[in-house]
Formats: C-alpha cells, sequence, structure tokens
C-alpha cells in the first residue's frame, strides 16, 4: 500500500552555490520496508527526506507512494495531505500543550469524535508508557518522554509512512537503546513502511531492513547491512561501514594485484578488468601481525594468505586490542590486534591477510 | 536502481486551503498601508497643482522661499540643541544610576520610564501652565516675591521648546546609555586602575569610550525625534511666530491648502530620518561587537561618598521638570474650577472629569474615538506584522523577505509627513476616506507597524520550524498550523506588539491633526482644539485622563512581559 519510488529526484538550493543537495537519485522502498538513509552530513539525506515530507519541491524527477505521485517538479501534495508522519530530531514536542493534547493533535485535525480521539490517544499513549504524564507540559519531561511523545503523536495517526529524522541524536546512550527497541516494536505491530535518516552506521545497522548510503547528494550504495559490509561497492562505503584501510595498488591480472612489489590476491566483487590503479580495501581487525620465524617472502602464499612487510610507527594499549599504525612504505594502515601482540615503536614486521579480507573497489 | 513504473496518478485531491488568501491578503493590506501613501506623497510633490503635468516646480518653490527657509534653519537649530541637551544630562545621569552607589536609583529609573511614556505635547501643556509669561505658576511665585509685573520665563520661545523636548528626550539617552554601561565589564576598568590610573582617568580613557556609541545612538534618536514632533512646536512656537517644518507642514494645510508644496518640503525630512537611522544602525552594530564577552560578572558599584546626597538633589532635577511638576500642574489644573486661582479651597473640583467623561459630547465621543482607534490600529498592526513576518521568516514565496522592508518603511517618515501622504491619497476618489474613522486608524497602523514587526520579526525567526512541520505532517493546513501552533507559542509576543501600537497610538496627535474632522476627533486633537481656545481645564483633564491610560496598561505591561519591554519601542 505504501511503497515508496523516488526516481531522478534532484533538489538544489538557489544561492548558496550550484551543488545540487540531491543529484538525481532513484531509489525503492517496499511496502512495509524500513529503509535507513545513512551518510555524512551535507549528503542529502535530510533534504531527501524533507522532500519526502512534502517541505521542499524537487527541481526535476518524482516520487511515488503507492500509485499516487505526490512530488514533481510542476506539483507537490502538500506535507498535510501525503499520510506521512514525522519524527523531528529536534523531537518538536509543541510546549503549550499538555502531553494529551500533543498526541490527539492529528486526530482532532481528522475531525474525530471526542470519544474516539479520547479513546485513540489513550491507547496510544499506553503503548508508549505514558498514560500517568498525559496531562504534563513537555518542559516537565525528559528527553526520553519527550521522544516518546513524539512517536506516540506521529503513530496515532495511522499514517502509512513514517519518516524519522535523526530521532536519536539526542538522547544519551542508554535511552538511545531503549528508543531504537520501540521504533523497531511499533514497526512490529504496525508493519508501517518507515523511512530512516541517520548519520551513525550503526544505528542504521540495528533499525532498517536496509541501507540506502549516500554521497554528496547520490547514493553510494544500497542493500542490507550485511551486503554494504561484505561487498562495499566503493572505498568510501567500506571506510563510512565499519572503516577500512585503503591501499592504492595495481590491478595486474584478474585476482591479482600489485603493492610495493609485492603480488597480492584478492577478491573482486565487480570483475574489474581493466588493467591499472584500484583501490585494496582491507578492515583492521582482518589483519594479523605474522610470527616470521625468518620467513620474511611477501606476497601470496599458498595457503591462502597476503603477507606484507611494514614499520610499526605507533602502537596504542586498549585493553581489549591493541591498535597499530603501521607504515608499508608511505601507505600507513591501521591494524587491530589482540592485546598480547607487543610490538615496539620501530620495528619490522609482517602482516597476514586471508584472501577473502581483500577487496578491490573501483576508484 | 530504477524504480518499478506503476500506473500512477497525479495527486490534486483534497479540501481547498484558504491559506494563499490570507498571506497574499496581508501583502495586499501592507501596500495599502505603506506604498500608497508614501508613492502618493512622492507623486504629488511633482505634480504641477492645476496641470496635473510633471514639475519641479513645487521643490524650487519650496526651497527657496525665505519664509519656508527659516522654518529648516530653526528645526535643525531646535533638533541639534534638543539633542546635545539630552544626551548632556542623559549620560551622566545613567552613570549615576547604572554604576554608582547614589541612593533611591530604582525610583529614579521609575520615573524617567514615566518621562519616556508622556508624549512632549502634555508636557508642552504642562509647562504651559507653570511657565506662561505671566499667568504661569512658577513665574507668578517668582514675580509675588520680585513685584515684578511678570516672571522671567517665557515658555513661548525656541528655548522653551528646546527646554520642554530635551526634558522627554533625556529617556533615549538614558536608556542607551545605561544599557551599555550595564554591557561593560568591571574587568575592563580594572586593568586600566591596576595599570596606575586613575579613578577619573579610566572614566575618561575606558568607560566613556566604551559608551560613546550608545551616546551618539542616543543623540540621533533625540535629534530625530526632536525634528518629527509636530505638538510642543505647535503650542509653543506658534504663538511665538517662531515656526519649523513641521509646524510649517501644518501652516501648509491652513486654508489655501497647499499640499503639493507641504508634499516637497516634507521630502527633506525623509531623507535626513533614513540617513541618519542608517547610521544610528551602523553605530550600535558597531558597538555589540565591541562590548563581546563583558557580560560576565556582578558589576561594582562606584562609591559616591560624601557627594551621595547632592548628586542625587541634582539626578531629583530632572524628574523633578519632566515628571514631578508637569504632573503636579496638570492634575491641579483639571481639578481646578478656573485654574488661573490655583488649586485653593473653593476652587477645588471634581467638575472637569464629570464635564470631560459625562457631560460634554465631544470629550466622551474622543475619548471612545481614541481607544477604538488605537484599539482597531493595533490588532490591525499586529495582525499584519505578524502574517508578514512569518511570510517573509517562512519565504513563501521568492522575494518574500523584501516584504520586511516594506513594513519598516514608515519608520523613517515622520507622522506628520505620513499624514500628508495618507491625505493625499485617500481624500479623492476612488476610495474617498476623509472624514472617516478608517482615515485615522490606517494613519495609526501605518505609522506604528514597524514597531509590531520589527518585535514579531525576531520572534517569529525564533520559532523552531519544526514545530509547525510536525503540525503539517499530522493533517494540518499551513493556516491550521499557524492558528494552533505559530500563534499561541508567540501569544506573549502578540500581545506585546498589540500593547507597543496601542500605547503610543491613543496619544497621537502628528498624524491626526491632519487627518480629524470634528466627527473624527481624538483626545489629542481636542487637546490641540482647547489649548488654541484657552481652556486649559479641559486641556488638564484630557492630559491626565490619557496618561492614567498610558501609565495603567504600561504598568499592566511591564507586569506581563518584563521590564525591558518598553525599549523595544526605540529600536
Amino acid at each position: 500500500m505504501a511503497r515508496i519510488d523516488i526516481a531522478g529526484l534532484t533538489k538544489s538550493y538557489a544561492g548558496k552555490n550550484a551543488a545540487r543537495a540531491v543529484d538525481a537519485i532513484d531509489l525503492a522502498i517496499a511496502d512495509g520496508e524500513v529503509m535507513a538513509l545513512v551518510g555524512p552530513s551535507g549528503c542529502g539525506k535530510t533534504t531527501t527526506l524533507q522532500l519526502l515530507a512534502g517541505f521542499l519541491k524537487p527541481d526535476a524527477g518524482t516520487i511515488t507512494v503507492g500509485d499516487r505521485e505526490v512530488s514533481s517538479a510542476k506539483h507537490v501534495v502538500p506535507p498535510e495531505r501525503r499520510r506521512m508522519s514525522l519524527i523531528f530530531q529536534s523531537y518538536a514536542v509543541w510546549p503549550h500543550m499538555t502531553v494529551f493534547d500533543n498526541v490527539a493533535y492529528g486526530l482532532r485535525v481528522m475531525k474525530l469524535s471526542r470519544s474516539e480521539v479520547e479513546d485513540r490517544t489513550r491507547e496510544v499513549l499506553r503503548s508508549v508508557r505514558m498514560t500517568d504524564l498525559a496531562q504534563r507540559y513537555p518542559s516537565e519531561l525528559s528527553g526520553g518522554q519527550q521522544q516518546r511523545v513524539a512517536l506516540a503523536r506521529a503513530v496515532v495517526v495511522k499514517p502509512e509512512t513514517l519518516l524519522l529524522d535523526e530521532p536519536l541524536s539526542n538522547l544519551d546512550a542508554n535511552l538511545r537503546e531503549e528508543m531504537r527497541f520501540e521504533i523497531r516494536r511499533i514497526h512490529e505491530a504496525t508493519g508501517i513502511t518507515m523511512v530512516y535518516v541517520t548519520h551513525d552506521q550503526t544505528e542504521a545497522m540495528v533499525a532498517a531492513d536496509r541501507i540506502a548510503l549516500m554521497r554528496a547528494g547520490k547514493i553510494a550504495q544500497v542493500g542490507t547491512a550485511h551486503d554494504i559490509y561484505e561487498k562495499p561497492a566503493s572505498a568510501f562505503v567500506a571506510t563510512f561501514v565499519g572503516g577500512t584501510n585503503t591501499l592504492p595498488v595495481t590491478l595486474v591480472e584478474p585476482h591479482i594485484v600489485e603493492f610495493g612489489g609485492a603480488r597480492l590476491r584478492v577478491r573482486d566483487d565487480f570483475a574489474a578488468t581493466a588493467r591499472g590503479p584500484v583501490t585494496l580495501c582491507i578492515r583492521p581487525h582482518a589483519i594479523a601481525i605474522a610470527e616470521v620465524n625468518g620467513d620474511t617472502a611477501v606476497g601470496y602464499r599458498e595457503n591462502g594468505t597476503n603477507r606484507i612487510a611494514g614499520t610499526v610507527l605507533r602502537q596504542t594499549y586498549l585493553g581489549d586490542a591493541r591498535d597499530y599504525l603501521i607504515d608499508l612504505g608511505g601507505t600507513q594502515i591501521r591494524v587491530a590486534a589482540p592485546p598480547s601482540v607487543d610490538r615496539t615503536v620501530g620495528s619490522t614486521i609482517h602482516l597476514d591477510v586471508p584472501v577473502e579480507a581483500c577487496r578491490i573497489v573501483p576508484d | 536502481m530504477a524504480s518499478v513504473t506503476a500506473p500512477r496518478r497525479v495527486d490534486r485531491s483534497g479540501s481547498f486551503d484558504p491559506g494563499p488568501i490570507f498571506f497574499i491578503g496581508a501583502v495586499v493590506v501592507l501596500a495599502i498601508l505603506v506604498i500608497v501613501p508614501i508613492g502618493w506623497l512622492l507623486l504629488i510633490s511633482l505634480q504641477h497643482v492645476d496641470t496635473g503635468g510633471f514639475t519641479f516646480g513645487n521643490y524650487v518653490e519650496a526651497f527657496t522661499k525665505s519664509i519656508y527657509l527659516r522654518p529648516i534653519v530653526n528645526s535643525f537649530m531646535l533638533a541639534t540643541s534638543v539633542a546635545t541637551l539630552a544626551a548632556l544630562i542623559g549620560t551622566p545621569l545613567a552613570w549615576l544610576i547604572a554604576r554608582t552607589d547614589m541612593p533611591g536609583r530604582t525610583g529614579l529609573r521609575a520615573l524617567i520610564t514615566a518621562a519616556f511614556v508622556t508624549p512632549s505635547f502634555i508636557g508642552a501643556e504642562a509647562w504651559i501652565l507653570l511657565a506662561a509669561p505671566n499667568s504661569g505658576w512658577i513665574n507668578r511665585t517668582i514675580a509675588s516675591f520680585t513685584h515684578a509685573d511678570h516672571g522671567p520665563l517665557n515658555i513661548f520661545s525656541l528655548g522653551g521648546a528646546i527646554f520642554v523636548m530635551a526634558l522627554y528626550n533625556v529617556p533615549y539617552t538614558f536608556t542607551f546609555v545605561a544599557g551599555g554601561l550595564e554591557l561593560i565589564s568591571v574587568e575592563l576598568e580594572d586593568a586600566s586602575s591596576t595599570l596606575g590610573a586613575s579613578a577619573w582617568r579610566t572614566m575618561r580613557s575606558i568607560t566613556l569610550p566604551l559608551v560613546m556609541p550608545a551616546i551618539v545612538a542616543g543623540f540621533i534618536m533625540s535629534f530625530l525625534e526632536a525634528l518629527a514632533e509636530f505638538g510642543t512646536p505647535a503650542f509653543l512656537l506658534i504663538p511665538a511666530r517662531t515656526q519649523v517644518v513641521t509646524t510649517q507642514l501644518y501652516l501648509f494645510f491652513q486654508f489655501p491648502v497647499r499640499t503639493e508644496l507641504a508634499a516637497a518640503y516634507a521630502m527633506p525630512l525623509i531623507g535626513v530620518t533614513l540617513g541618519l537611522l542608517l547610521l544610528q544602525r551602523r553605530i550600535l552594530g558597531r558597538r555589540k561587537f565591541t562590548v563581546v564577552g563583558g557580560k560576565g560578572g556582578k558589576r561594582r558599584l562606584v562609591a559616591l561618598g560624601p557627594w551621595r546626597w547632592p548628586l542625587l538633589a541634582a539626578a531629583l532635577a530632572v524628574p523633578l521638570c519632566s515628571v514631578i511638576l508637569p504632573y503636579l500642574a496638570l492634575l491641579a489644573t483639571s481639578l481646578s474650577r478656573i485654574w488661573s486661582q490655583g488649586p485653593v479651597p473653593g476652587n477645588i473640583t471634581f467638575y472637569w472629569y464629570h464635564w470631560a467623561l459625562f457631560e460634554n459630547a465631544p470629550t466622551r465621543l474622543a475619548i471612545f474615538h481614541s481607544l477604538w482607534y488605537g484599539a482597531a490600529a493595533a490588532t490591525i498592526a499586529t495582525t499584519i506584522a505578524f502574517l508578514i513576518a512569518y511570510t517573509a521568516n517562512r519565504k513563501l514565496f521568492p522575494g518574500a523577505q523584501a516584504l520586511g522592508i516594506v513594513c519598516m518603511a514608515p519608520f523613517v517618515v515622520p507622522g506628520i509627513v505620513l499624514a500628508i501622504g495618507i491625505y493625499a491619497a485617500y481624500s479623492h476618489p476612488p476610495l474617498l476616506l476623509y472624514g472617516t474613522a478608517a482615515i485615522l486608524i490606517i494613519a495609526f497602523t501605518t505609522r506604528f507597524l514597524p514597531i509590531a514587526y520589527s518585535n514579531l520579526n525576531t520572534m517569529v525567526a525564533a520559532i523552531n520550524t519544526d514545530l509547525e512541520n510536525a503540525a503539517r505532517t499530522l493533517g494540518a493546513t499551513r493556516l491550521r498550523a499557524l492558528r494552533t501552533i505559530t500563534a499561541p507559542l508567540l501569544r506573549r509576543g502578540l500581545l506585546a506588539s498589540w500593547l507597543l501600537v496601542f500605547i503610543p497610538a491613543i496619544r497621537e496627535l502628528s498624524s491626526a491633526i491632519f487627518l480629524f474632522t470634528p466627527r473624527t476627533a481624538t483626545m489629542t486633537t481636542q487637546i490641540f482644539d482647547f489649548t488654541d481656545a484657552g481652556n486649559y481645564e479641559a486641556v488638564a483633564t484630557l492630559a491626565i485622563i490619557i496618561l492614567a491610560i498610558t501609565l495603567v496598561i504600561v504598568s499592566a505591561a511591564y507586569r506581563l512581559l518584563g521590564r525591558d519591554f518598553m525599549e523595544k519601542t526605540s529600536t
């Protein structure tokens, strides 16, 4: 019922600069799906959400909900007629109304009968455990309670879509956990389509069915958390999700790259054929500091690992791990080693990386 | 990632949204209020009175005839003297009250506020009672000692007008300078003291330069007020046959009416006002920069030692002249059957209050008119200012921010000049409003619209748009969100704006004087007419009624809205 199709959506802000805040993005969100829009600040995720909510008019492209075209460069259905509720980063709980009146607002706009307003408001307040605080004013509530009011207010009108704009970023760590659960629970209870904007990749991985990773107004990759983590489409994706080391290498033949004179075997999810420079991504925890026992040969080894040599620049003891910064002849990488592996700064070491952990991505 | 193109229809369903009509309506009203009168003023100043053709003749006549040039010289003399005097009195007064341990500071502050809300033309009336050459009480008291024919003071003179207007302009410099002094951190002065500077040297080289922008800003404000003031010159200078620009404008409206000449003659006032206000804004803008970081820390008061009481006596002289003596004179006169006999037993009566409030239909009607025009103007100005502030802040259409400038435009047009424009625009078909209540309401609304706008603009800007957007996503139209979310959140600001327009509107004389007819007289125009007729008991009674209404509203507003409420009128 509330499948959302975004096609060629483009928006630039006048004045500032000519750069497009949202640049011809395509995205299909299935009915009942939770889609996270993730990316660094300024990537266009909030603009996309504002376009979805109908607060902005696109320069080009369309947004279609079900079979209803709600946004195009010609016509925008105003926010009040889109059946989308929005949860704001600032909560936007109205300070001049009680909790009850805040939640009942949307129902009263719908001109429901007094008893129906009363019943539905009570019910949703019970579900977010705010019944006792119904007559309080927002200034008398904690941040977490205010966010629960915002959530209740958004879902009580039974919207087709729930949009969430950084809903947890103003909460402290344990409240964040609780709210994440609350949002998930509402999704399970209602099956509502959700679009969830966040800059926090962990939050996106926990909350969403799929993630759309955005960068500079474009979608860098869409997929499940697993897809994005395991098969990053670019060095940006790999760096943003989970963090990675990137090494400039040269593809010399399929699955074989050259780095600092050593030939390494790599995974290639994108079947690169063109010889030449590519980027090699290796996650810090996939790298082991090897016990060499005199065997200092570098490159691909028959046991399925690649070996490279480097110099310890710095190491920091972190309790559960040791964080190494290692110089590989001009390129620096980080290695998360077990705390027991203690190598002195300045010493030459060898690193083993399984072939599956070495991925090349298009530049 | 191409989306599957489902069969789609463009959604244009839903109820009709009347929102745009409101916002467009507000823009139209704004144009009627501001652009039409100012446009007409410009137009008729360039129009030949008989042929209607384009001419610079009106300007040539207005600025070459010596009888018209003399008032311009007088106006600048008056304004410069008033502003200088007000700054010279206001600055030390501000220092005494803001930075020293002089006793009675709170009371003095209250008295200065009372002077602030007292229209200077009422002060002028009071000083006529006190210092008219023959009948003034001070003159008669002095004469009874010296056995002279008449006392030494003559309030009907340029000096008299300067004195009265300076008294009521002291609060401007005072407010600016006291505000500046309160922002200066004591550390800045301590830094000077620790380097061995004497208290006097610290004051001269640190404190005074830091508040200099505030003094200049106060000076400019007083200068502009004095330039645009009509009532006081009309009461004190017309009898002395000394004209200033505003009284000359008034004379242009006596038979034979020379509207086109008045329009040309008024133009430089707008130019001077605009230029000086821009200058003041720059000066104040820089001042904010200067005292950045000067907010912290408790201020240490300067100990005056044995000078405390003498300085208090000197400071008290100011409110004595601007509030205590005038109020007493007005009160005594309003309670006297015949004012020249003074408040002695047998002469004391409530007759004039009974007369004004019950017996005499014209005054009764005038009181009603003042309140009703004031209330209507306050309501319209607040509504328009709110809708325009909203439209401009939310950028409802391209270029909406320019509407703010239109709202603020009347600020640079002196009341008397605005009245000429309104008269010119609405005294002939298709909009024949002269003689109706509407023309006075339009005048008051336009004149005080900038106060409401500047107040509401900052408040609308401060509201997080998320609060409105939340209502929109829940199904409320823009107008409903405005009504149920934005307006209630701003209710104090709306109330403050209403009062900030209502208070000056009920005491407005300069624009009313051109636009009223006997059927639409207000308290202020009645005061003007009674002054002409020499009926000072009636003048005093109406003045006391205006002051009483004002003081009640201002004190209620203070309680409701806080101490800095009135200061907004000057920004």
